[in-house]
């Protein structure tokens, strides 16, 4: 959109971040300017590697479950799954039943409230300064002081074991998340009433950083970014790891692939996240809350490599794992679904407005826990 | 939903208004408004609340339950805690720690090193109002701040802490300044008393003032050592090939006890399986040994070597003093006697 | 539904002229020359369909003297997977080289910058390989298994154990202030 022959203009280049409001972490992105539309952005990470998967091979296999919690530390129950997953695939222990509707519930509460404040974060982004997230975050505190109810902590849980999880729920934290539940519903239908209908929202994000479906498979992309593109493809259902096929729910699939599709799709996840947990708490059977054959020290991963991954709220997160007969990992990956889905960042955020490029960085949902490890 | 410019603003201005006004007539906290004015106020933390650790004894601080077994130092995942294991007059080890370092400025309140004990000696605290004036030293908490009374673990966690009596077996100890001739019919015979301990376990309540308790904080690490951690030497490290980073093989695991005849299964990181198959066809008293949790923690009033020589003997006749082996131990020592008709 | 992994091997050889050997108990090991061609097959042929590739890894072998690329690949028009392709490379940073796959896959990208920023895994055809998660300035690959970390740790004030064995055989010291503060 440069004036040519009249006018000379230069390119500009800003470096939007590290410490920045809006880039939802310590993440930089070096975008090229000219006027006010992006020609070149590469998105710069590293600010908070934590070399989480050095650490991993100098502890045993227990030991790396706190620092799952770390990884995307707004959702540490899911991350604590995916690595229990993993392992459990590898020794092939069987998880009780309770224990599976356990972590059902666990996952799909760790996915109302991410999505919660991932649209809260993305008005933010927009200049709706926080009423949103406000209402996102007091629901999210009704969570996370179930979560302290069951597993001692609000946010670094640290409640997946092998074969289960650590404590058993009592009658009273189940009531505690029927209540909650519950509650659900209404927040969802006024946090639409406040939110769907904004034109100034639609006019933001309506046909802005639209993801093509071809691109979102190449790419990689996983989770509600690449639903919102067209792409059929949710791992509770192509997988069916844990109990989730005896519950009924559908996947919402979107059709353009722009941010305003990226932020509905979270908004129909959370009323089918709804759905699953009043399922779930209706039909958890009684038993015990992990396997009889796991061992807390001295635990030891049969030889061989193995990758589980779950559904986790950003996407797909997936733990690689090799081990050599002992008690600590030979290597250990994390998969991190925000760390791929910023592959196709810059594809997006070229010829938008550099206002585009941070809500366009908001719809993805990053977390730089997960993103830098 | 007809077209007016503006209609989905005006809803949500709407939804803002209501909160808004709502939040006045809210005092019973049901819906909008969730805070507590801290800290005049403050929320009820649930029962599994966890924060530090602490550590727990019965009765008196010398009854603490820690055996200085070391399974927490060893489990704990980023290493914040620091035990020295403490002995008497003639080097001889007792089951209690002498320093029992937790560094809450690394410790992440995993809770693991509670899971893993088999004592239920180390717990989760709940106390998350901790403030230090220093950046290092002020955040190491050391044994005395670490031992609270079992009645306040009943008061933070009732539940939990009336579970764990019901179902602990309390590990025989001698008493502080008494002579142990008072101790039950079960105390094994081949032990020697144990001697009065170096420091009496003062009780961290009896001290209200800040600067006294810090005053006495440091007359006591003075009495340990004339002001001087002593840390326990370096572990030689097996150097590989030269250039190359030489294999870490430091674990915290308490060295083995000098064992007649070796004992290649005294190794707490094996399992009941492999220490068996390593002592396949040795002598009744290698073998029991091996059934053992290899700790040398005399949680049973014996080193592993001591106590298997004991039941071997016939001395011992109670075969579940084994705490940290737990029931595997306990059932391989029993099918063991029996198999030996000592039983 | 997947063909198994021998029926996919036999389909793979009758095209590709490539040396494909299975590795039990699920995976596929390719060598370094036709690994391109093989990731192109895999996308395209109408049975398998890989069009996502949802994990890029590398391990270090120390003992087998080598670094493994590991790939896990799903399909997301045929809803199957996984099938694991795995890409040898020799240890030594000069030959450490494999083909990229991200003119096949896209989502490689980040991945195998990072596999080249932590491993030293140098990937032929990728369009930018640069250090990701370390600095730009930083020397060495920190991942590999006989990496020495520098002796600038964080001043721990109760090293022991495996900090206290290596600060004292590196000639490292616990500062006697921090003894002194103590008394």
């Amino acid at each position: 959109m440069s004036a040519t022959g009249i006018i000379e203009t230069q390119t500009l280049e800003v470096s939007l971040g590290p410490q920045h409001p809006s880039t939802h972490g310590v993440f930089r992105m070096d975008v090229v300017l000219d006027g006010e539309y992006v020609v070149k952005l590469k998105p710069v990470m590293g600010y908070l590697h934590r070399n989480h998967e050095q650490i991993a091979e100098k502890l045993n296999w227990l030991g790396s479950m706190p620092y799952t919690d770390r990884l995307d530390y707004f959702c540490s129950m899911t991350n604590n799954w995916a690595y229990a997953l993993a392992v459990e695939k590898m020794t092939g222990l069987k998880v009780p039943e309770r224990a599976e509707y356990i972590r059902v519930i666990m996952a799909e509460l760790t996915r109302l409230l991410n999505h919660s404040c991932a649209i809260g974060f993305l008005i933010s982004d927009a200049g709706a300064w926080f009423t949103p997230v406000l209402y996102a975050i007091r629901e999210r505190e009704l969570i996370l002081d179930f979560f302290e109810a069951v597993s001692g902590a609000r946010m670094m849980c640290n409640y997946m074991r092998f074969g289960g999880v650590r404590v058993d729920l009592d009658d009273a934290t189940l009531a505690m998340a029927r209540n909650l539940v519950e509650r659900w519903p209404k927040f969802l239908d006024e946090f639409e009433a406040l939110l769907l209908g904004n034109e100034v929202f639609a006019a933001r994000a309506q046909g802005v950083g639209i993801l093509p479906r071809e691109l979102a498979v190449n790419g990689s992309i996983s989770g509600p970014v690449a639903r919102a593109s067209g792409v059929e493809y949710d791992i509770r259902k192509v997988d069916k790891y844990g109990v989730y096929e005896r519950f009924d729910f559908r996947v919402p699939v979107g059709e353009k692939g722009d941010t305003f599709d990226r932020f509905m799709i979270r908004i129909l996840e959370m009323r089918e996240s709804v759905k699953i947990l009043q399922q779930a708490l209706r039909d958890i059977p009684a038993g015990p809350f992990i396997a009889s054959e796991t061992k807390l020290r001295n635990f030891k991963v049969p030889a061989g490599d193995g990758y589980g991954r779950i559904e986790a709220p950003k996407g797909e997160l997936g733990f690689y794992l090799v081990s050599d007969g002992g008690a600590k990992p030979c290597r250990y990956h994390v998969r991190p679904p925000s760390f791929i889905n910023l592959t196709v960042l810059e594809d997006m955020c070229l010829g938008q407005k550099v206002a585009d490029a941070v809500i366009i960085l908001g719809s993805i949902d990053i977390v730089l826990g997960e993103v830098d490890r | 939903m007809s077209n007016i410019l503006g209609k989905g603003l005006v809803e949500g201005l709407v939804v803002t208004a209501k909160n808004f006004v709502g939040s006045y007539f809210d005092g019973k906290r049901k819906y909008r408004m969730f805070n507590y004015q801290y800290p005049e106020e403050r929320m009820k933390l649930p029962e599994n609340s966890r924060t530090f650790p602490f550590l727990v004894y019965d009765g008196t601080p010398d009854q603490l339950r820690c055996t200085a077994c070391k399974i927490c130092e060893s489990e704990c995942p980023p290493q914040c805690i620091y035990i020295v294991k403490d002995s008497d007059a003639n080097g001889k080890p007792l089951q209690r720690p002498r320093v029992f370092d937790i560094d809450t400025s690394v410790c992440m309140q995993c809770g693991i090193c509670a899971e893993v004990c088999p004592f239920n000696a180390i717990k989760m605290d709940c106390d998350f109002e901790r403030s230090a004036h220093a950046r290092f030293d002020d955040l190491i908490t050391h044994l005395p701040v670490l031992l609270k009374s079992n009645d306040y673990y009943h008061q933070i966690k009732s539940a939990e802490a009336t579970r764990v009596d019901a179902t602990r077996k309390p590990v025989k100890k001698p008493a502080a300044a008494t002579a142990p001739t008072a101790a039950t019919p079960k105390a094994p015979v081949a032990v020697a008393p144990a001697p009065a301990p170096i420091n009496p376990m003062p009780t961290p309540s009896d001290i209200s003032n800040e600067d006294e308790r810090a005053a006495w904080q440091r007359g006591y690490q003075s009495a340990i050592g004339d002001g001087e951690i002593v840390w326990p030497p370096p572990v030689v490290v097996k150097k590989k090939e030269a250039g190359t980073k030489p294999e870490q093989s430091v674990t915290n695991a308490p060295s083995p006890a000098p064992s007649s005849g070796g004992a290649p299964w005294h190794d707490s990181g094996l399992d009941l399986a492999k220490r068996m198959e390593m002592a396949a066809g040795r002598a009744l008293a290698d073998k029991l040994m091996a059934a053992m949790a290899q700790l040398d923690c005399q949680a049973c009033g014996f080193d592993c070597r001591g106590y298997a020589e004991s039941l071997a003997a016939g001395a011992t006749k109670d075969f579940s003093l084994c705490t940290p082996g737990e029931d595997a131990t306990k059932n391989m020592l029993e099918k063991l006697l029996k198999e030996a008709g000592k039983l | 539904m997947l063909p198994s992994l021998e029926q996919i091997r036999d389909s793979i050889l009758a095209v590709i002229p490539a040396t494909v050997e299975l590795v039990p108990t699920n995976s596929l090991r390719v060598d370094r020359e036709s690994a391109l061609a093989v990731a192109n097959f895999l996308k395209r042929d109408p049975k398998l369909r890989l069009d996502f590739c949802s994990c890029v890894t590398a391990v270090d072998y120390i003992k087998q003297d080598c670094i493994e690329v590991v790939y896990h690949l799903y399909s997301v028009a045929l809803k199957h997977g996984p099938v694991v392709l795995k890409v040898r490379a020799p240890r030594a940073v000069e030959q450490c080289r494999v083909p990229s796959l991200t003119p096949v896959w896209r989502g490689c990208e980040y991945q195998e910058r990072e596999a080249f920023d932590l491993y030293g895994v140098k990937f032929d055809g990728h369009p930018d390989l640069r250090r990701i998660l370390m600095w730009d300035e930083f020397v060495d690959h920190p991942m590999r298994k006989d990496y020495v970390a520098p002796m600038d740790y964080e001043w721990e004030p109760t090293p022991h154990g495996e900090t206290l064995a290596r600060a004292k055989a590196q000639g490292g010291v616990v500062p006697a202030s921090a003894l002194e503060a103590k008394k």
